[in-house]
């Protein structure tokens, strides 16, 4: 066969798939979309009705915007005491887990410890280990860490381990280990390589685990639910507390799950590909 | 490369991993381990003396406690297979059509992770909002005239489809972010030989497209089977919270090992606890058998 006769074929007969515009696929995108967007829309009308409006009228858009749902969060709901606990321990847990975990992935994944494999292999068992709230919980009683801010921190590290130690060890597999064996031939002790050659090369994958791991504290209803007491908790448990003692009255419970949603939401709309791309990234690569 | 040749001092190295690996020791492997030992005593709370009962802990829940303990684990079974299922499809589908030439391929990703990315709390409001007896569908409903006084949430035969629904709407996009990365890894030369081969698209789905994507499927349902099986949060917060008795019908296996936890029943939660686990071991690994077997071997 002849190049021409290929080039004919190419032209003729492959008409691809992906070579032409879909109009077909609007509808369905459409639909699933407003499925996600209508309930989420919900929550910012209703927060923003008066009590007496929303009785008035549930379906309707807003008419008369008002605050007073968020003031009186705040004012009954106590969700001051909760936003700075939710604050708190997400900047506090995500930037030890990073710490911690960008530390200790540079000798595992180097091997540069006797054990290194098995010390990986360990930490990935994490990921399938099934979770053990009994357990868990005596042994926090036992430790006298129970309703503790230190207790709460080093248990939630601790459950953000794996996932971590997962994503940074796979990034410096990537970095030539020529760099850091230059370093040390030129006499750099170990703690300096780590602090100031191969932190400033995971800056990227530490944003990442930083992100998960801030997703992970903020979101979480159960941890704060259980190993602390009411006024240590964070925002999405003390929206349940307060829903159990009000519960029907939406326009503020809504105006309190804004405060968990909004902060979320905000950084989703300047970063989502990259939120995606680590929320995924351990199945993805897997 | 191991680099033997030039190893510094070592201990500094250890120093490195020694607070992580204390923290995964201490609070990841212990507590998995003596839930394993736990299950065989009778332990009820702080302080009391712990009872050796062998195996009585699983024969109970099989037998005398059948009654409590038979809900959440059928429950269990049938959320993980609604959810694996129902996610998965509308996971694949949607990602076909978002891998096709789209110009706002992007903003329709975006929009179906956003739920994956919010908590379970706020997914949990959000629903409550609008299936509650006098909340936003049934305003709906009236609006439609239509009959709009079911109570979604705790009717003895809605509410597990109502939950079934609200987790699928979590996770499909999770899912399709998941086989969109699959099939774009997919070489387009694959559909050049089915295109001149003549085949039509329904074909190049299903003999170019699924077999190549079986990877994605295979760690997909992974992640759903097991991961709905354990679900707690989303039915816990939709189905009456502490309130035992209304959330016969939605309850899960979790939800059953929390209630024995309340109760101060440790040694029977963590017995059951080991049930889940060999539960989830069995499903994932019958699953995995299956799905790896459909994978192709270039």
């Amino acid at each position: 066969m002849k190049t021409e006769d290929i080039q004919t074929i190419e032209n003729k007969a492959v008409r691809l798939p992906w070579k032409k515009y879909r109009w077909g696929n609007h509808p369905v995108l459409i639909f699933a979309s407003i499925l996600i967007l209508v309930p989420l829309f919900y929550v910012f009308n209703t927060a923003l009705k008066s009590e007496a409006e929303f009785t008035g009228d549930i379906l309707g858009v807003v008419k008369k915007v008002t605050l007073e749902n968020f003031i009186d969060a705040f004012q009954k709901a106590n969700m001051g005491v909760y936003a700075f606990s939710s604050i708190l321990f997400t900047f506090v847990i995500s930037t030890m887990t990073v710490f911690l975990c960008a530390m200790a992935s540079y000798p595992i994944s180097r091997q540069l410890i006797r054990g290194s494999k098995f010390l990986y292999t360990l930490f990935m068992s994490g990921i399938l280990l099934p979770g053990a709230l009994i357990p868990t919980y005596i042994l926090m009683n036992k430790l006298g860490l129970l309703m503790t801010y230190h207790g709460f921190i080093l248990l939630l590290i601790s459950a953000n381990l794996s996932i971590s130690m997962f994503i940074l060890c796979g990034f410096i597999k990537g970095i030539p280990a020529v760099i850091d064996e230059a370093a040390k031939i030129d006499g750099c002790s170990n703690i300096r390589i780590v602090f100031q050659i191969i932190f400033p090369l995971l800056k990227a994958p530490m944003a990442t685990v930083f992100m998960l791991v801030s997703l992970n504290v903020w979101n979480d209803f159960f941890s704060p639910f259980i190993y602390l007491r009411d006024y240590q908790r964070t925002l999405p448990t003390g929206l349940y507390t307060f829903q159990g003692q009000h519960v029907t009255q939406w326009p503020i419970l809504m105006a309190g799950t804004l405060l968990v949603l909004v902060p979320i939401l905000v950084l989703y709309v300047f970063l989502q590909r990259y939120m995606i791309a680590g929320i995924t990234m351990g199945a993805t690569k897997g | 490369m191991k680099s033997s040749s030039i190893k510094g001092n070592q201990w500094s190295l250890y120093l490195l991993v020694l607070p992580v690996l204390l923290l995964w020791l201490v609070f990841v492997l212990y507590p998995a381990l003596t839930n394993f030992f736990f299950c065989f005593f009778d332990y009820n709370g702080m302080g009391s003396p712990l009872i050796y009962k062998g195996f009585d802990n699983f024969v109970r829940a099989f037998t005398r406690d059948w009654y409590t303990f038979s809900p959440g684990f059928f429950n269990s079974i049938k959320y993980s297979v609604v959810v694996a299922l129902f996610q998965n499809l509308f996971a694949v589908g949607l990602a076909v059509l978002l891998t096709q030439k789209l110009k706002t391929t992007n903003l329709y990703r975006a929009v179906l992770f956003f739920p994956a990315v919010v908590g379970t709390m706020v997914i949990a409001m959000v629903w409550s909002l609008f299936l509650d007896t006098r909340g936003i569908f049934n305003a709906f409903l009236h609006f439609l005239n239509l009959p709009a006084t079911t109570p979604w949430l705790g009717h003895p035969i809605w509410s597990f489809w109502v939950i079934s629904f609200i987790i699928i709407w979590t996770y499909t996009g999770y899912s399709m972010v998941i086989y969109i990365a699959g099939l774009q890894q997919i070489d387009k030369q694959y559909y050049e030989a089915a295109t001149v081969d003549g085949a039509n698209a329904r074909q190049m789905f299903r003999k170019v497209t699924l077999p190549l994507l079986m990877p994605s499927i295979t760690i997909n349902l992974l992640l759903s089977l097991a991961g709905t099986f354990r679900i707690f949060d989303l039915p816990f917060l939709l189905g009456g919270g502490d309130f035992h008795a209304i959330s016969r019908p939605t309850v899960s296996m979790s939800l059953n090992i929390y209630y024995e936890f309340q109760s101060m029943r440790y040694g029977y939660a963590c017995a059951q606890q080991v049930i889940l686990f060999f539960m989830v071991l069995i499903i994932t690994l019958i699953q995995t058998r299956v799905t790896l077997k459909r994978e192709v071997v270039l």
